[in-house]
């Protein structure tokens, strides 16, 4: 056959071909797992460009907001505006254009945000990539996928223009920690000795607390090394369980490290370990939930703008606490006094003691995922298990959180106080933001989308 | 005659391969028959993440087995055995391994050394055994040498099988008691990391006896006698080389340990009784961290030895930013406190001098020559003055940044958190690999060295690691042996013309237990050159040894004048006209005499120190990288300042010491008694501002003398109003605070006062010149012109030449065109210095000629008619040539980011392009945008700013450049300046202090420079090689010449030196940061 007769063959099995899926793909793209794969892109991305805790709940944050948003034009009967609930966001209006699908449009917003957070953007460009060829592979019209990008790309202009307004920049340059001589103050800790991470953390803009100092925790024991001495008694205490710590221990506090950047040192040989952070793993059980849930496109994708909320929100209320009380960790304390071999189970991460991030953190997200779910719901945690943990299973949010604040007593980083005093202010932090942040407004689902 | 022939066929160039013309020819293996290669591959359980020292190599030992005059090689192998070549002459050699006995096969070989053990004239072989704990023979082991080429273990008879980390041992006679010692470098098996920065671990022995060793001989038996001679036997002790010279003169042999990872080296001086005495930091202000191997020998022909010690850090910029690692200001703080003292990550060259260790490694461009195994110290080129040769690589880039965050990083590193030890095979094939040359330089003296590269014919990439120097064909000239990981040994003939470029090699022989005569010392004297001296200590460099024979390179001398001996006993002998280019055997005779040590100093010492009164400058605690993150050095550290004046009018000056932050500032009355009293109530007022500067001056004309304190510093606010300057009225010899007369419009932050009735109406005014405008550093500051009314007020007089001058940091007033109307002269950093004219009041700048190319990093400027020709000179203090900075640098200022905070970029100039000489996280910290497009250091190692930042911000930035670093003494010549020549030791630091006055009146002004800035980060390193430093002039012919220097003894960084008139003598007076002052006078 000749050149020509060939390619009118093909061109006409093509169109057959779409022709066939024109009605179909509104169907295949209303698939959840689309919004779990655009996250869990991001949570790769994150683990490899290396971001400190605090840092890494921004990245996710205006992502979600962003795919949030573009979702809930779709869906008004059913999810309400976070304009007007978090600070500072304008609300945004549909598209004139009638080929604009707004599934397709959140996802591209997620990820166009995302872009906007991380540095590997060649990473971002080929998951990209990929999907834009899913998307043709379901049968989405070339029209209705350029609408929809562009659509999707202008919601995130607005965020991204939002996202400006927090600070963050500015805290950059803001002085770094002067290292201060009294022996109650934080300190650097081996083995790298880095600077105390994120300062003025604090002064970031939170989308529905107050202020950063909102919900104050009680202030920390007063430092007093006297035998006996409250104070004394807990420090012994993250000494001794380091010294006799039971399996179970030890798999709990591994489990929890989430700790983005540990070095190991052997001789000048060196190499890193990365995973994903405290925040990226209730991001994890955030995707178990909406799994199990059985949780459709939207509110999939309104799960993880309410957990990425109560992260960041609970991250500024937990840094501001630390960069005022500047308690110094355990294992100087520790190896100063008692035992200077002595290392903690887990590497101790690079920033003040009081409270507990990963308690006031998880005890946020923790709520949160239970005014979403339901209390009592019960699920397998295998968020770890691709960086070589095991899976452990709770009967409740609430359980995986009491867990993952006192992991840190197990892994010698936390005193007991900055756990229970974390917990509570991450209730308190967590209680807020569901009372104020309504985003299922109880509309009939069904009607969602078309 | 044998050389003769030898340089002879050299023409002919046998069995040369390569690079044919280079000073040193690589011989192929088919014609040396030295076919040994180091081979190293590693494996699941023996790697360099399981062995700390996996990648460190082996060495080189030689020595003359069988006293048949050729010297013979060993080569220490790893995992694979040692070898033992004979030396058949003309570079051919004969592999004797097996049936001399000596290949520890299966066991992991380190260091070694031969040595005469058993003083029957035979050397005996010591080899150090490392690696993997278990297997045959894994003690160290001590081969007898039978007479007839086979060797028989004795290890154990003579208590030296030890098992260890053991990296090389060195004997000598510690004790003159006539038999040779051990020091043996024994490594912990501890891991390193996690309790780096725990004090006082010095000083505890290590609990599994694994630390460091000193032995004595007890009749052929050695015995630890570690803590008896006060050796640290440790297990924080990571030693790898031993560096033996007498390095105080006193001509017993004392110790330098280098030591690798955080523990800072070891300087043991003989205490003549047995022992040591650990003095390191007592003797030098710099260290190199990573210290690997090492080597002492004089280099400037002054008859001390000095030290060099090699380090980690790469050449290129490109390869500083992707495989080096650098500590924080804040960890640097910690190891400080916690007892490592002032570690860098570079090599260094240590100049012994008369006032202690100068670090002059980055002035004489040693200081980077990639992961340096050793150095060697030797005359290459027989010209007198020794050279220095740098064994270089690793096999595998360790330190690679990219691998480390994210090479490593993918689905291994994630298995290894789950399983520790099955995948780090995996790991280490990722890891990159890239050979390095050697590095050799030739000594040009003064400190200066050429790298030599092609010329000498060392630029062919490798792994090398242990080395040794040797005359392995008698020709007069030293050659060069070199193990390597992965690549067959090198052997190097020096093809050097000897007869042109002549050598003294001697060898000694005795009768006693020391059959060598190790620690002897040799001083040649010659007709023309000033003497020369060598020391007899086999192991150096690392893992190696040399031969037993000492050698000079004397040039084209034919003959020695006379050789002063020290015998290791410490007497002293000398022989007369020896004949060069021949072996010389020497031996005691009975006509030794006791040996008088020759003071080396070319000019005694004049000053000494004396008691004035006491003030202790106390710096506030403020941190300058927590505000402004990318500047290299801090600001904040400038004071006191001193003024000088007699104020009671009796004859006797009076002294102004401004006070730190926080400090009241005090005056020193001199009374009837010769002493001082203190006043300090009134200056009370004013302690919560830093003194940077200050002035005695009559702007009423009322005949007694005000004050003015300039203000200054880097820790207030922008608007803070500490920063205003304060006038102290003098009433009746009472001082009072007078605020707010002088104008104000917005707060300065002071580098400099200078007084000076400028409108010539009889009434001093006041220049102010600003350092920091806005708290920034980098931006351009003002200078401001206030003038006296007489009524104890003042008007400020705009002078729009005075606008955005720069970091100004000093002015000082003279008539420079003669008009009798004063002119103005401002310094400062980046900038040049700028004379202005005083047109009856009106300020314009003028460019003299001879301070066009000026841009520098100055500090001090001081006026004085330096050579008597009754036109006053400039002396201006600048950065100096021993740093990271470099002519051409540029600094470009801005908000790159536009986030209401200035960046200060600072970019090395390298071809047409500028790259920013921090590390990429510090930028990164600042400007996070940035890492979008450089998420790897390979990006940022290979980019300048331009392609950084764009080409359109970085021109709308603010460009400074330098064009001179060294601080320079202008001579006002008819027309314009012209710099004269100062010694190089005035280079060696940043200069902040300068005072001329004629010391030794002799006629001719003499110079004194302090200075010294301890406050840089710690990848480019403090400004420590100063002491304090005289400059004598002297009249040649009636023209001023400054030849000759003096080093004081000044510790610490000195702000200001001021000379003191007292009853009948003259005091000179020494400020320093954060310590107590200091006051000098003359003897004759």
């Amino acid at each position: 056959m000749n050149r020509s007769y060939f390619f009118k063959l093909m061109l006409l099995s093509l169109t057959l071909a779409s022709c066939a899926q024109d009605q179909s793909y509104k169907e295949k793209i209303k698939d959840p797992e689309l919004v779990q794969a655009n996250v869990k892109n991001l949570t790769d991305i994150i683990v490899y460009d290396i971001f400190s805790p605090p840092v890494a709940s921004r990245v996710y944050l205006y992502p979600a907001i962003a795919a949030y948003q573009t979702m809930q034009l779709a869906n008004e009967e059913s999810y309400a505006s976070l304009s007007g609930q978090v600070k500072g966001l304008e609300p945004l209006t549909k598209s004139t254009n009638e080929n604009v699908n707004y599934n397709i449009a959140s996802l591209h917003a997620f990820n166009q945000v995302g872009k906007a957070f991380i540095f590997s953007e060649d990473r971002m460009n080929a998951f990209q990539e990929n999907l834009d060829q899913q998307l043709k592979d379901k049968g989405v019209p070339r029209s209705v996928l350029k609408a929809s990008k562009k659509f999707g790309a202008e919601v995130a202009a607005h965020i991204l223009a939002w996202a400006k307004g927090d600070l963050y920049n500015q805290t950059r340059t803001f002085p770094k920690y002067t290292i201060q001589e009294e022996e109650h103050y934080w300190k650097p800790t081996p083995p790298d000795y880095m600077d105390g991470i994120e300062p003025h953390w604090n002064q970031i803009r939170t989308m529905a607390l107050d202020s950063s100092n909102q919900f104050p925790p009680k202030p920390p024991l007063a430092f007093d090394l006297t035998e006996g001495s409250p104070f004394q008694i807990q420090l012994k205490e993250v000494y001794e369980i380091g010294k006799n710590i039971t399996d179970e221990q030890l798999e709990i506090a591994k489990f929890w490290d989430c700790n983005p950047y540990v070095t190991h040192h052997r001789g000048h040989a060196m190499f890193a370990t990365k995973k994903i952070t405290p925040g990226g793993h209730w991001i994890g059980i955030t995707s178990i939930a909406t799994r199990k849930a059985k949780s459709d496109f939207q509110a999939t994708t309104n799960a993880y703008a309410n957990v990425t909320i109560a992260l960041f929100d609970a991250f500024i209320s937990c840094w501001d606490e630390k960069w005022n009380t500047l308690v110094v960790r355990p294992e100087t304390l520790i190896n100063k006094h008692y035992d200077e071999e002595w290392l903690p189970i887990l590497q101790t991460p690079p920033f003040p003691e009081y409270t507990s991030g990963h308690s006031v953190i998880s005890r946020a997200a923790a709520i949160t995922l239970t005014d979403l779910f339901g209390d009592n719901f019960a699920f397998d945690d295998t968020t770890e298990i691709e960086y070589g943990l095991p899976v452990r299973s709770y009967g409740s949010f609430i359980e995986a959180s009491e867990e993952a604040a006192v992991s840190r007593l197990y892994g010698g980083i936390h005193y007991m106080m900055a756990i229970e005093e974390g917990v509570a202010q991450g209730q308190e932090v967590g209680e807020h933001i569901v009372q104020r942040i309504q985003t299922f407004t109880g509309g009939d689902k069904e009607l969602a989308l078309n | 005659m044998r050389c003769f022939i030898v340089s002879l066929l050299l023409l002919f160039c046998i069995g040369c391969t390569s690079n044919s013309g280079a000073l040193f020819i690589k011989k192929t293996s088919d014609h040396t028959g030295i076919g040994f290669i180091n081979k190293l591959t590693y494996t699941e359980e023996f790697n360099p993440y399981t062995y700390r020292n996996f990648y460190n190599g082996a060495g080189v030992a030689v020595g003359d087995i069988n006293n048949d005059g050729l010297l013979d090689l060993f080569f220490t192998g790893n995992i694979v055995g040692n070898k033992l070549y004979l030396n058949q002459g003309n570079f051919k050699f004969k592999d004797i391994t097996v049936s001399a006995g000596v290949g520890c096969e299966e066991v992991w070989s380190s260091g070694s050394t031969f040595v005469d053990l058993n003083h029957d004239g035979f050397l005996d072989l010591y080899v150090c055994k490392s690696g993997k704990p278990g297997g045959a023979q894994r003690n160290n082991e001590l081969f007898i040498n039978n007479g007839d080429l086979t060797f028989t273990e004795s290890s154990k008879a003579y208590g030296l099988d030890i098992i260890g980390l053991s990296v090389q041992a060195a004997f000598f006679d510690a004790d003159r008691d006539g038999d040779l010692d051990c020091y043996l470098l024994n490594n912990s098996i501890r891991s390193v990391g996690g309790y780096d920065l725990i004090k006082d671990q010095r000083t505890i022995p290590d609990a599994n006896n694994n630390g460091n060793k000193f032995l004595i001989n007890d009749n052929g038996v050695f015995k630890d006698n570690s803590a008896e001679a006060n050796i640290y036997s440790s297990a924080i002790g990571f030693g790898l080389g031993i560096t033996l010279s007498d390095f105080n003169n006193d001509t017993w042999p004392d110790l330098f340990i280098s030591n690798d990872f955080f523990e800072r080296d070891y300087y043991y001086l003989n205490n003549q009784k047995g022992g040591f005495t650990e003095q390191v930091e007592e003797h030098f202000t710099a260290l190199s961290k990573g210290s690997m191997g090492a080597d002492a020998a004089d280099l400037d022909n002054d008859l001390r030895s000095d030290l060099i010690v090699t380090e980690m850090l790469p050449v290129s910029l490109k390869r500083k930013k992707t495989k080096a690692i650098y500590d924080s200001w804040d960890k640097y703080q910690l190891q400080i406190n916690n007892g490592y003292y002032h570690q860098f990550p570079r090599n260094v060259l240590q100049r012994n001098t008369e006032a202690g260790f100068f670090e002059i490694s980055r002035m004489s461009d040693l200081a980077a020559t990639e992961w340096s195994w050793a150095s060697l110290i030797f005359d290459m080129d027989n010209d007198g003055l020794k050279d220095v040769f740098i064994s270089n690589g690793i096999y595998k880039d360790l330190l690679d940044r990219d691998y480390l965050n994210h090479m490593a990083n993918e689905e291994s590193v994630r298995m290894m958190i789950k399983n520790d030890d099955q995948v780090i095979k995996n790991l280490i094939d990722i890891m990159p690999s890239q050979a390095v040359a050697n590095k050799a330089f030739k000594n040009e003296g003064d400190f200066r060295f050429t790298d030599m590269e092609s010329a000498w014919g060392f630029d062919e990439p490798t792994f090398s690691n242990g080395s040794a120097y040797a005359d392995l064909d008698n020709d007069g000239d030293l050659d060069l042996i070199i193990n390597n990981v992965n690549i067959p040994a090198f052997v190097y003939e020096n093809t050097l013309d000897t007869l042109a470029h002549r050598s003294l090699q001697v060898q000694f022989k005795s009768t006693t237990q020391n059959t060598s005569l190790i620690g002897t010392k040799i001083i040649a004297y010659t007709q023309s050159r000033s003497p020369l001296v060598a020391e007899h200590f086999p192991s150096k460099g690392f893992q190696s040894s040399v031969p037993h024979r000492v050698h000079l390179g004397i040039g084209n001398q034919k003959r020695i004048d006379s050789l002063q001996v020290i015998w290791p006993d410490g007497t002293v002998e000398t022989f007369f006209d020896l004949a060069s280019n021949k072996l010389q055997t020497l031996s005691p005779s009975e006509n030794r005499g006791v040996y008088q040590p020759v003071s080396s100093a070319k000019e005694k010492l004049v000053f000494v120190q004396t008691k004035a009164f006491a003030y202790k400058h106390n710096e506030n605690n403020y941190v300058d990288f927590n505000r402004e993150r990318l500047i290299p050095q801090m600001n904040s550290n400038l004071g006191p300042a001193l003024a000088v004046a007699d104020i009671n009018n009796d004859g006797i000056d009076d002294v102004f010491i401004g006070g730190a932050k926080n400090q009241t500032a005090v005056l020193q009355l001199s009374n009837s008694d010769g002493g001082y009293d203190v006043v300090s109530v009134p200056f009370e007022k004013t302690k919560r501002s830093e003194v940077v500067d200050a002035a005695f001056f009559d702007p009423d004309n009322d005949g007694d003398l005000d004050l003015i304190l300039a203000h200054g510093g880097r820790a207030f606010s922008k608007f803070s109003p500490l920063l205003d300057d304060a006038f102290y009225e003098n009433i009746d010899g009472q001082f009072y605070h007078r605020k707010g007369v002088i104008p104000s419009t917005r707060s300065i932050s002071t580098g400099a006062v200078a007084t000076q009735d400028f409108n010539l109406d009889g009434y001093d005014d006041i220049f102010i010149g600003e350092q920091f405008k806005e708290m920034i550093y980098g931006t351009l500051g003002d200078g401001f012109l206030f003038q006296s009314n007489g009524k104890g007020t003042f008007i400020e007089v705009p002078q729009p030449a005075f606008k955005n001058l720069g970091i100004i940091t000093d002015a000082q007033w003279m008539d420079y065109n003669g008009d009798e109307w004063p002119d103005l002269v401002v310094v400062g950093e980046w900038m040049s210095i700028r004379v202005f004219l005083n047109f009856k009041g009106i300020f314009s700048e003028v460019k003299p000629k001879g301070l066009e190319k000026t841009r520098g990093l100055w500090n001090v400027l001081e006026i004085a008619d330096v050579d008597g020709d009754g036109k006053k000179d400039l002396i201006a203090g600048n950065i100096g040539e021993n740093n990271f900075f470099e002519e051409g640098m540029k600094m470009f200022v801005s908000d790159f980011d536009s986030n209401g905070s200035v960046e200060q970029i600072i970019c090395f100039k390298r071809g047409e392009a500028y790259v920013p000489v921090l590390d990429k996280d510090e930028l990164i910290a600042q400007i996070p945008a940035l890492k979008k497009n450089m998420v790897y250091y390979e990006d940022y190692g290979k980019r300048s700013i331009s392609e950084i930042l764009g080409e359109a911000r970085i021109n709308s930035a603010l460009q400074m450049e330098i064009d001179s670093r060294k601080t320079t003494v202008f001579l006002r010549k008819d027309e314009g300046f012209e710099a004269i020549a100062i010694p190089l030791e005035a280079q060696y630091s940043s200069v902040y202090a300068i005072q001329v006055s004629d010391v030794n009146e002799d006629g001719a002004a003499d110079v004194l420079f302090g200075g010294n800035q301890y406050n840089v980060k710690p990848q480019f390193g403090r400004h420590d090689a100063s002491s304090g430093l005289l400059v004598l002039g002297s009249l040649n012919k009636g023209m001023l010449e400054f030849k000759k220097k003096i080093f004081l003894n000044v510790k610490g960084q000195i702000r200001a030196i001021k000379s003191l008139k007292n009853i009948n003598k003259q005091l000179y007076i020494f400020a320093k940061n954060n310590e107590e002052i200091e006051f000098y006078e003359k003897i004759d």
